[in-house]
């Protein structure tokens, strides 16, 4: 294999060359991100700028591979965004999260970032380059259309819950199947989508379904989108939450379309930590030869992973970064305070922290900070760094300098 | 009247399954160039991929830019060392930066001795001294043509193995010699500034301890790199800490901010791969630091260490799976064009259709192709009243020329149909009726794969199977031929598809992270594999066929 990786390579520069301008410090981003030696920050002050400073964070775009496959567009609706993510992001669409005007409209900004992006366009999919969300009117649609020329495909409701089965339907035609595993938020809660977040990031890296609750009552589409699922116990349904967000009553019914579990703790930064370590796996369904298990959840218990720290304040800032659980390092999204690491978290980013070990073995945390110093807190950053520090690190060579 | 119509049938026969070959073979031509040109070009959109972008980080590559002291700062805060002393100032000698910045570990295992004199002495340094930072070796600095009596005296007190990170240029065999005189030394240098840092980043000296030991097979380790140019060396002295707090060892990028093809290739090597899912680990961290190395260059260096699923490395990488395609297909490119030039010079009474449907066959049956259609041209028939040549083949040969007169079409057909639906995209229909099994119906892959199935027999039947036999059976009613060439093309090509769907979705559900785009060499190779599979499959079942006199086997 290495004697295969090294021809071509050797061929590549060759024929290609990589050659490329080098620029003046003038032409360079004058404002870099804060990074640590274990996080970077991804600063921004509004939603907007927070998706567009993910997307160019993931995608180079010098080249088809590095860019996306296509574009979530979406309106600032926290409800219609965290839906998206959790069905839309995952291969093989490959698109980031990119949001409207508080008007719904499309910022230039927005507008240029895309242009920069250049989708390739979903192959499964008609090729389509954008996905706009809500935009009763079509002028959104309209709009991209007509300025970057790209092929849009809209679904058009602003009902989140009409959303999710919509694009349930539109997810099993794309991968000619259902996926068993299901999402399940609470709609009406008010934490319902923070305490979701962890489980949106899953989805959004590995594309299973997602269905919204209430907290004392299930929707008609819900049990639609459960009555497609035909694993051995039918579906496999998370709750992300405890019973205060989605009721005992609501997860007994749900019981009859399949198996229930519950990825909770006592608040939104338990329930996100418990989702970084979660895991569930075991029977799905078998036919004699063959098998599929199924299979949720990063499980993360140990040393060398990557996070996503994102404010439990900002949920629209938040619902794009589960980009980075898609692409580069991968990982699960945790919640913080602005200038404190809750307990929750604090004690679960301690049992994975890495040591040091050989030069050729090396084990590594990172994490990546999303939102300005008004949203996570240079302390709360320091925290984090430190809570992600090898353990048996000697830094006398480096206070030496 | 037969007289009239065999020219023209002729004609029909002889030119009408050459040109649909010639179209196949342009457009999988296209599409192969299409793999080639994707996987061989750096970075076609770099005049606008950097427009609008607020940062310079990536999801794989941390950049630090700016002036020199503005880095240094940054590097400081970004390893938490706000309150530590001051580093020296621009007048500090970088020899006492380096030496300055190493805290001994005991015991010492063994010694990193660098130049000092000359130009690019830092340069060539730095590989070395941020190995040295890192694992707490002590450095001496040796001149050019000798070592004064104080480095000598260092070296002999640590009484460790020396290794020497500098070329003959800098530090010559004469200075070596001093240095072995006194312990056990080794000059470990390559040519130029960017080799030498691949080459301490891979090299380990087990009993010593000496080097990172980051090859490619070092599968596991989460490995970290600082990326400058050597006009940029303060900047690497700045970012010195890094290679404590990060383990990160130093790469060079060329001064034009373009990217060394031996640094290029390593960190393509460096790609790590999963198994079960992206998110199990290892990873690889850049630093980028200075303000030569190109933003294209960034990317590239970003996108190269993009972990990959195990069998394919991911995009543009080349994985073992691909290897293994890559060699199936070439094995099957030159099957392909040995029948064509053999056929041409041995066989040329052989009528054209059928010669083409050899070489098609061949390509996508490697070897086996060639055994086959040797055992089939083996034994002409010596008195066949026949218009055309016949050969004596035993049932299981006349079944394999009987699968090839479909299979020689019918598979391009389906290749090239399912390298259009990717190429312009599947369709996708969702409505509300989408319950229950229904949504199978606006699914774009059993689309897709339907289409494939009856395309082949569409395309296959009158434009191949009909001409051909009109050729071979002149004497048969036209009506009558147009059913029992559509008969023969659908069973045939019914056969090939079981055994290609089927491959293409085991290679897909079983074998490949995702679904290959057109632009892939996966999407061939797979396709490749399944229409060997498909022959494979499809030549028994045509057995019944020759048997039953539906299909001909001796032509």
């Amino acid at each position: 294999m290495r004697l295969w990786m090294i021809l071509l390579l050797a061929v590549g520069p060759a024929c290609g060359g990589t050659a490329q301008k080098a620029e003046s410090p003038a032409e360079r981003p004058a404002a870099e991100a804060t990074a640590t030696a274990y996080t970077t920050r991804l600063p921004a002050a509004d939603p907007e700028t927070q998706a567009i400073v993910l997307a160019q964070t993931v995608y180079g775009a010098t080249r088809e591979e590095n860019s996306p496959g296509a574009i979530i567009l979406c309106p600032q609706t926290p409800a219609l965004a965290f839906t998206a993510m959790n069905r839309i992001t995952h291969m093989p669409v490959n698109a980031p999260l990119l949001y409207m005007t508080p008007q719904g409209d499309v910022s230039e900004a927005t507008l240029r970032e895309m242009e920069r992006l250049k989708p390739e366009g979903v192959s499964q999919d008609g090729k389509v380059q954008v996905y706009v969300i809500g935009d009763p009117e079509e002028k959104t649609s309209d709009k991209v259309r007509e300025r970057l020329k790209y092929t849009v495909r809209r679904f058009g409701t602003v009902n989140a819950i009409t959303l999710s089965d919509m694009l349930d339907r539109w997810a099993a035609a794309m991968k000619a199947d259902h996926p068993d595993e299901v999402v399940v938020s609470a709609f009406d809660h008010p934490e319902g989508i923070a305490h979701g977040m962890g489980a949106m990031g899953w989805n959004a890296h590995m594309g299973k379904g997602f269905a919204w609750v209430y907290t004392n009552s299930i929707p008609e589409e819900t049990r639609k989108i459960l009555d497609r699922r035909y694993g051995r116990d039918g579906a496999y349904i998370y709750l992300t939450g405890g019973a205060e967000v989605i009721s005992h009553t609501v997860a007994e019914e749900l019981s009859r379309y399949g198996l229930v579990r519950r990825i909770a703790g006592p608040d939104v930064y338990a329930t996100n930590a418990v989702n970084a370590g979660y895991k569930d796996f075991g029977s799905n369904f078998g036919w004699w030869w063959g098998w599929m298990a199924r299979d949720f959840g990063w499980g993360l218990s140990q040393a060398g992973h990557n996070f996503i720290i994102a404010s439990s304040e900002d949920l629209l800032g938040a619902i794009p970064s589960a980009l980075l659980g898609h692409m580069g390092k991968h990982g699960p999204i945790l919640l913080v305070g602005r200038d404190d690491v809750p307990p929750p978290v604090s004690d679960y980013l301690e049992m994975v922290r890495p040591f040091v070990s050989g030069p050729s073995h090396t084990i590594r945390n990172h994490a990546w900070i999303v939102g300005d110093e008004s949203r996570i807190s240079w302390e709360a950053q320091k925290t984090i760094h430190r809570l992600l520090t090898p353990n048996g690190l000697n830094t006398a060579g480096i206070a030496g300098m | 009247m037969n007289d009239k119509r065999t020219p023209r049938h002729g004609f029909a026969a002889k030119h009408i399954p050459l040109i649909l070959a010639v179209v196949f073979f342009l457009i999988i031509s296209f599409g192969l160039a299409s793999v080639l040109r994707e996987n061989l070009r750096v970075a076609p959109r770099r005049d606008t991929a950097e427009n609008g972008r607020l940062y310079a980080h990536m999801k794989n590559t941390t950049r630090f830019s700016g002036t020199l002291e503005t880095v240094r700062s940054d590097i400081r805060r970004a390893v938490l060392l706000e309150d530590s002393p001051q580093p020296g100032d621009e007048t500090t000698p970088w020899q006492d930066v380096i030496t300055g910045a190493i805290s001994v570990s005991e015991p010492v295992r063994h010694v990193v001795v660098l130049p000092s004199e000359g130009g690019s002495a830092l340069a060539w340094s730095l590989p070395g001294a941020y190995w040295a930072i890192y694992s707490g070796s002590p450095v001496v600095f040796a001149g050019t043509d000798s070592l004064d009596a104080g480095a000598l005296a260092r070296i002999r007190e640590y009484g460790a193995p020396a290794f020497v990170a500098a070329p003959e240029s800098l530090l010559s065999d004469r200075a070596l010699g001093q240095i072995r005189a006194v312990v056990q030394a080794r000059r470990v240098a390559k040519g130029s500034l960017a080799a030498q840092a691949v080459h301490l980043a891979e090299f380990r000296d087990p009993d010593s301890g000496f080097g990172w030991g980051r090859t490619h097979d070092s599968r596991n380790g989460y490995f970290e790199y600082v990326v400058t140019t050597p006009r940029e060396s303060g900047y690497a002295l700045a970012a010195f800490p890094l290679s404590k707090s990060n383990a990160a060892a130093l790469l060079y990028a060329s001064d034009d901010g373009s990217l060394p093809g031996v640094t290029d290739r390593y960190l393509w090597k460096q790609r790590a791969d999963f198994y079960v899912t992206p998110a199990e680990g290892p990873f690889r961290h850049l630093w980028v630091v200075g303000n030569r190395i190109s933003y294209a260059s960034q990317a590239r260096m970003d996108h190269a260490l993009e972990k990959g699923p195990y069998p394919s490395y991911g995009t543009t990488a080349f994985g073992p799976m691909e290897g293994l395609l890559v060699v199936f297909m070439a094995w099957g490119i030159a099957s392909g064009i040995f029948v064509l030039v053999h056929s041409t010079r041995a066989l040329p009474h052989v009528p054209l259709g059928m010669r083409i449907a050899w070489i098609s066959t061949a390509t996508l049956v490697p070897v086996l192709g060639i055994l086959l259609y040797f055992a089939a041209y083996r034994r002409p028939q010596p008195a066949s009243s026949s218009p055309h040549p016949e050969f004596i083949r035993p049932p299981s040969i006349q079944s394999a020329a009987a699968t090839v007169m479909g299979f020689g079409y019918g598979a391009p057909v389906m290749i090239v149909i399912a390298f259009l639906f990717l190429y312009f995209g599947l369709p996708l229909f969702y409505g509300e009726w989408a319950e229950g099994w229904r949504f199978l119906f606006g699914a774009g892959m059993p689309i897709m794969m339907f289409v494939m199935w009856a395309g082949a027999i569409l395309l296959a039947w009158p434009l191949a199977q009909f001409p051909m036999h009109l050729a071979l059976m002149p004497g048969m009613k036209r009506r009558k031929l147009l059913k029992r060439t559509f008969v023969i093309t659908a069973v045939s090509m019914t056969a090939v598809s079981l055994g290609m769907m089927t491959t293409a979705w085991w290679m897909q559900m079983y074998k490949l992270p995702m679904m290959p785009g057109e632009d892939e060499i996966l999407f061939f190779g797979a396709m490749w594999l399944a229409s060997f599979i498909g022959f494979l499959i499809a030549w028994p079942l045509n057995y019944p066929l020759v048997r039953t006199g539906l299909k001909m086997g001796g032509v």
